[in-house]
């Protein structure tokens, strides 16, 4: 059994539908990168696992059936969800953001296994213990996605969704980020779902790819395969940097 | 000098309840984005609810406290079963909301205890303390102590308890909480309840002086809204300064300022606002979010 | 009074003024559908003309207190409606007007025409005044400054009470619209004189709302940067349409005045401001039939309650039933009983559509502002 079971998955906005039926399985232990242009539906996909739009279509989580529960009690069964803009708190300190990251706790945790897991944070994330009495909003975007990421972990979720990671950092900032994603899929036992238009990055770290066109799944597979299949390479992936002819005219929400 | 300094004490005083009612405000605003008009008569229905009590013979301290707990759980069905139905974004219908709340509020006050004004008790007694010519009644140092109470203890719950960190998360960013596996409905609701705790207490405070009327608090709400304005809505240590300042310069504005006084205070009171918001637009506490690009 | 609006004259670039998916101008209308609401509303006219030679002289005065409302109402929809503006204050304005008008007749014995004027002119300056500072400061503080003038005005009232007759007002000798020839009653007359200025108005705002300033309102909603960047200046067309809603507030409130032959302070209290809110909003602020609508609540509904509960608690019960009918409006049809109404017509335009078309997609008429576009998690 996979730990994320999706079938035909669809989810909208208003009357417009983005994701038009999504079959999709996440193995434990994996790490999977949602690859796609602009519009493709990777940050919707993420939502809808977390309801967090109007979605239909089945989802199960370990087995349990994610439809019907509330974006908070999906993050309660263990799912942890770094969104788009990363959803720090601008106005908070460092520190105040990552304990808020502990909330979702599977199992009611005592204060001291938290202080624990803040420890191992700020030992992946030295930069961030360093700046831990500092308001989130004065970091640097790079210093923020870890932040976004650490507060997640937190959470001891054993699924993470990452969304667009990469965003508005440069090459290198980026590069680094992506290559602590394999470290803690070992060190915090995680299986991660990345969504990312950076398909050359992403697919350096990723255990399997799939790529996503028009809502709808185009390919799936280890990802050396899709380095290597060209045709799909220069259509979604090459394409995606500069033609944006067929992405939809919907504007990202950000908040 | 004596006479002015009696007129600042006085104005700091009638301040505290603009103060309270403001930080009611506040929470609301930040928690919901809207701006609740309707406070000033929750805060009525508190008082109502007191002075009700204590005529089916409950002291007056438990009287008060029942009226704040009431106030509070008003506070979270008032979210729970109207306001979280509005789209947090439509700025006019959540005004409308608060119209509507306060519409609404005000009938059945007025169905249930009438018009007439009623005397409320001073639950601090009716002494006078003089200091060198100054002279403050019970109910002016009491009323002081109650609100400053409610404040600190609403300034730790804000700033050092985890519940406190929690209600500052959902109200800062829904979205992002709720990833966090923070449930935002149950805690705005907290925060309306919070919200409408201090609300009672300033209703409480008020009423011994004011006397118990569905309009006694048209005034100070108006009074307060003036101070969520000067001091800055977003900041909690905003409109109290607020409240406070506005206490005071109306006090003196009634005093020195010939044909002002009574209720065209207000005036005076909304005259301060446009000025400070000409000039600080967010007013004098509130922060322009720290985000760095 | 100018119906102009500063809106850059860029019609070579009309489409790309249209924001996308943003809340405009609601349905378009079909030429057909047009056509029939026109005639709709001529038969409509044409049978409240015919309404003063059937009913009596109470319901005709109760039938032109509806007339005057409505258009202190359409004002208030000129705001909210179409510009999103909330005006807590539009009573208080309404009431400027009628005591402008009345103390014109009755200390300047000016004719009531000229009393109409002055009356529109003051509600013009009571607006620039209080609009200049509000809609710069943006925000909620239009509503702010609104409810303060609300609570202000009756007060003022009675603190001048040499200048405005206090608590006694201001009274006339003699009707103020006296009907000109023997065939008619002066409440026919009166009825008929009110029925042709609120019709006037509302030919007046919707042609305002129609053109080029329809379509930087319907922009100004949608979000002041996308408005600012496509060349409206959202301040001064603002405050242009505050300005122009305050005027005819002022109208009606100063006809409301000719038709009860009085200005008291106690028609204006701060509820009564709030009332006129209720009504835009329950009517329906994007409508002109709504306006008549919510007027219509507003008169009738006082005495609708006071038949079910007698005395000083009725008029409560009236406060109380408008503010359940306004929650429920605010909350399931934003868009009030004139929109719920236009809803459930396309509704069923689409169904008896989708019935002869099963397979049809539905990319019927977008009506955005009804989709209520909650994607925050809860």
């Amino acid at each position: 059994m996979s730990l994320l079971e999706i079938q035909n998955l669809r989810a909208r906005y208003g009357r417009v539908e983005v994701l038009h039926g999504v079959d999709l399985n996440v193995e434990e232990g994996s790490i999977v990168a949602l690859l796609g242009a602009n519009g493709a539906g990777k940050s919707t996909l993420l939502r809808a696992i977390c309801r967090a739009v109007d979605t239909s279509g089945s989802c199960r989580f370990d087995g349990v059936d994610l439809s019907g529960r509330s974006t908070a009690a999906i993050a309660h069964l263990g799912i942890g969800h770094v969104p788009e803009g990363r959803g720090t708190f601008a106005d908070f300190t460092v520190e105040e953001n990552l304990r808020l990251g502990a909330v979702s706790r599977t199992r009611a945790r005592s204060r001291r296994e938290t202080d624990a897991d803040l420890e191992l944070v700020y030992e992946t994330f030295p930069v961030l213990r360093e700046f831990r009495r500092r308001q989130a909003g004065a970091l640097s975007g790079g210093q923020a996605q870890m932040l976004a990421v650490a507060r997640a972990l937190l959470g001891r979720p054993r699924l993470l969704l990452v969304d667009e990671p990469s965003l508005g950092l440069a090459p290198l900032t980026a590069r680094d980020l992506f290559d602590r994603f394999t470290g803690l899929r070992d060190e915090w036992a995680l299986t991660v779902l990345l969504a990312e238009q950076n398909a050359k990055l992403s697919l350096t770290i990723a255990d399997r790819a799939v790529l996503l066109s028009r809502g709808r799944v185009v390919h799936d597979g280890p990802s050396g395969d899709l380095a290597t299949v060209d045709a799909v390479h220069a259509d979604y992936l090459g394409a995606s940097e500069f033609d944006l002819s067929h992405a939809d005219a919907r504007t990202k929400e950000t908040r | 000098m004596t006479e002015f300094l009696q007129i600042v004490l006085d104005g700091l005083m009638t301040g505290v309840v603009y103060a309270a009612l403001a930080l009611a405000l506040g929470v609301v605003f930040q928690g919901t984005g809207m701006l609740n008009l309707s406070q000033g008569e929750l805060a009525v229905v508190a008082a109502y609810i007191a002075w009700a009590c204590t005529q089916a013979g409950i002291p007056i301290w438990p009287a008060i406290a029942i009226a704040i707990v009431a106030s509070a759980v008003l506070g979270a069905v008032i979210y729970h079963g109207v306001v979280r139905f509005v789209p947090p974004h439509r700025e006019d219908s959540l005004m409308t909301l608060g119209v509507t709340l306060l519409l609404g509020l005000n009938a059945i006050v007025s169905m249930v205890w009438g018009t007439d004004p009623r005397a409320f008790p001073s639950p601090f007694g009716t002494w006078v303390a003089n200091f060198g010519g100054l002279r403050l009644t019970s109910q002016q140092l009491g009323g002081v102590a109650l609100v400053g109470a409610t404040m600190l203890v609403m300034a730790v719950v804000f700033t050092r308890t985890t519940f406190g960190l929690r209600l500052r998360a959902v109200a800062q960013n829904p979205r992002s909480a709720a990833y966090l596996g923070l449930r935002s409905g149950l805690w705005l609701s907290a925060g309306w309840a919070a919200a409408c705790a201090v609300g009672a207490v300033a209703g409480i405070v008020a009423a011994p002086t004011a006397g118990l009327s569905p309009a006694m608090m048209t005034v100070p709400l108006l009074m307060a809204l003036a101070a969520a304005n000067i001091g800055g809505i977003s900041s909690r240590v905003g409109v109290v300064v607020g409240g406070l300042l506005i206490g005071l310069l109306t006090a003196i504005g009634g005093r020195y300022i010939p044909g002002l006084g009574g209720d065209l205070n207000v005036v005076f009171a909304f005259a301060a606002v446009i000025a400070v918001i000409l000039v600080k637009p967010a007013g004098l506490f509130g922060r322009e979010s720290v985000v760095r690009a | 009074m100018s119906a102009q609006i500063a809106v850059p004259n860029r019609s070579d670039h009309r489409e790309a003024v249209r924001p996308p998916s943003a809340p405009n101008g609601g349905p378009p209308v079909r030429p057909a559908a047009a056509r029939v609401s026109f005639w709709l509303g001529v038969v409509a006219a044409l049978l409240a003309a015919v309404v003063p030679f059937v009913v009596s002289d109470y319901d005709l005065f109760n039938l032109s207190r509806v007339a005057a409302v409505a258009i202190g109402v359409a004002s208030l929809n000129l705001l909210t409606g179409f510009s999103g503006q909330v005006s807590l204050g539009q009573g208080a304005i309404f009431g400027i007007g009628g005591y402008a008008a009345m103390m014109s007749m009755r200390f300047i014995e000016m004719p009531a025409w000229a009393a109409l004027l002055v009356a529109i002119a003051v509600g013009g300056v009571v607006g620039l005044v209080i609009g200049l500072p509000a809609t710069r400061m943006g925000g909620f503080n239009l509503g702010l400054l609104t409810i303060v003038i609300a609570a202000l005005f009756p007060v003022l009232l009675y603190r001048f009470s040499d200048f405005t007759g206090g608590q006694a007002g201001v009274t006339l000798s003699a009707p103020a619209l006296p009907s000109p020839t023997e065939a008619l009653t002066d409440a026919q007359w009166l009825y008929l004189v009110v029925l042709a200025l609120l019709l006037a108005t509302i030919a007046f705002l919707n042609r305002l709302v129609g053109r080029r300033t329809g379509r930087a309102l319907s922009l100004i909603r949608a979000g002041r940067i996308l408005a600012v960047s496509s060349g409206v200046d959202t301040h001064l067309v603002k405050l242009q349409l505050f300005v122009i809603s305050s005027m005819i507030a002022a109208f009606g409130g100063a006809i409301f005045a000719f038709v009860l032959g009085l200005v008291v302070p106690e028609s204006y209290p701060l509820i009564f401001s709030i009332t006129i809110l209720v009504a835009s909003v329950v009517g329906g602020s994007r409508s002109w039939v709504g306006a008549i609508l919510g007027a219509a609540l507003v008169v009738y509904l006082p005495s609708i309650t006071s038949s079910v509960i007698p005395g000083e608690a009725s008029a409560y019960l009236a406060q109380l039933v408008f503010a359940v009918v306004l929650g429920v409006c605010v909350i399931v049809a934003p868009n009030g009983i004139a929109g719920g109404i236009r809803r459930l017509a396309i509704w069923m335009r689409r169904r008896s559509r989708a019935r002869r078309s099963p397979r049809t997609a539905p990319t019927a008429s977008p009506m955005p502002e009804t989709t209520p576009d909650r994607e925050e998690p809860r």
